[in-house]
């Protein structure tokens, strides 16, 4: 049988499962090798993870407006693929306990701030910083295009996994986004293995 | 009061500069015709408007006259007077080599991001750094579910937005080439361009 992990296994050994915590006003990097399984969990109701991307060229980065189109889809539901500016699925939203996240706001300037200070610390200078995928975020659209932002639903231990497809180094930011609802800081938890059992 | 006027090629893009108190008009001279517009301030910080931020600022996908697109730092760039077709995008990105080789398989089309970029070059260290753009006359309804739906321009001959200049901007428009799925009718037309500056106060 040739499952995702034995496709990739020639390119390299299999890893130990990773963690890291995003304290509340900050931001981390994780890195995520092709195949493995990232899921990124609320650790207090109501907290939003800014989600940023970038391959080995960061210039190359998760694109939530090519993610949008790619779908041809302002919101993201399960299933739906996750897409470089360069139109290569990076990573598919694979589990989703919530069900509502928001793919048309920016970073709040406090979102930015720990992003760049968290990309300065790995390393990366990319030459223009992405919008953010808001994992978490509860915005209604509707369909004249007013944007409603409502009480997140999530809860504790609510979580998304996504089987990512590209070597990434990730950015997830735990900070105030600014939007009416979404200031509540709190921790996220992110975990990195190859398989869902590891979880 | 001084004019200047231009014209985008079929398909091709246009790069010029405005200043403070300009009124910059954008012309679907055919009709049905997407212009993606960018813009960069000219103060040496190289700010960007953004589309995400304005999406912001009006919570809503769509502007109006008496909106002003924003820069990345929420500061007002361009201020609408006039529309007369009330349907724009700002939710699509710029087509690029990669969305007719990946979508469709056709590799060399031109593309908005290469339109963009050539005039922008000055400005910016990689086409990728071009700014998300506005999609003027562009037609992406919602649908009930929240998908965005795939057809072309309402924009008849001659219709047009008006906007205020804010600050110096080193704007460029790209005719958008995109002849392959529904956006611009199948056919790819010029836009016009008119940029108004007031008369110089004579000392």
């Amino acid at each position: 049988m040739l499952l995702m992990n034995d496709t990739v296994a020639p390119e390299r050994t299999r890893l130990p499962k990773q963690h890291v915590t995003v304290l509340a006003n900050e931001a981390r990097a994780i890195q995520v090798r092709r195949g493995q399984l990232l899921r990124i969990e609320a650790g207090s109701p109501g907290v939003v993870a800014s989600l940023f991307g970038f391959t080995e060229d960061p210039s190359v980065h998760l694109s939530v407006h090519h993610t949008r189109v790619f779908s041809n889809s302002y919101v993201l539901g399960k299933g739906m693929r996750l897409v470089t500016n360069r139109r290569r699925p990076l990573m598919v939203l694979g589990q989703d306990s919530v069900g509502h996240h928001d793919l048309l706001l920016p970073a709040s300037p406090q979102v930015l701030d720990a992003l760049k200070a968290c990309a300065a610390e790995v390393g990366l200078s990319p030459d223009k910083w992405p919008d953010p995928i808001n994992l978490f975020m509860n915005v209604e659209l509707d369909q004249r295009g007013g944007l409603h932002p409502q009480p997140p639903r999530t809860q504790a231990g609510d979580h998304v996994t996504s089987r990512v497809l590209i070597d990434t180094t990730f950015i997830v930011c735990a900070c105030p986004t600014d939007v009416e609802h979404h200031d509540q800081v709190g921790t996220l938890e992110l975990t990195v293995a190859e398989d869902l059992s590891e979880f | 009061m001084s004019t200047r006027n231009f014209q985008v090629e079929a398909g091709h893009g246009l790069t010029f500069e405005v200043n403070q108190g300009d009124t910059l008009t954008i012309i679907d001279t055919e009709g049905k015709q997407a212009a993606d517009f960018v813009a960069i301030t000219r103060d040496g910080r190289g700010d960007r408007i953004s589309p995400t931020h304005t999406r912001k600022r009006l919570m809503s996908l769509f502007f109006k006259p008496g909106d002003c697109l924003y820069d990345e730092k929420d500061r007002p760039m361009l201020r609408i007077v006039e529309d007369t077709v009330g349907i724009h995008d700002a939710n699509v990105p710029a087509c690029d080599a990669t969305r007719f080789s990946v979508d469709f398989g056709v590799e060399g089309h031109r593309n908005c991001l290469d339109n963009l970029y050539e005039g922008l070059k000055p400005y910016l260290s990689t086409p990728l750094a071009v700014p998300e753009p506005f999609n003027l006359f562009q037609n992406g309804p919602v649908t009930s579910d929240g998908k965005m739906q795939v057809t072309d321009p309402t924009s008849r001959p001659g219709d047009r937005i008006v906007f205020e200049v804010l600050t110096n901007l080193v704007c460029a428009v790209s005719s958008c080439p995109q002849d392959i799925i529904p956006g611009n009718g199948l056919e790819v037309t010029p836009i016009d361009i008119t940029i108004q500056a007031p008369a110089k106060e004579i000392l």
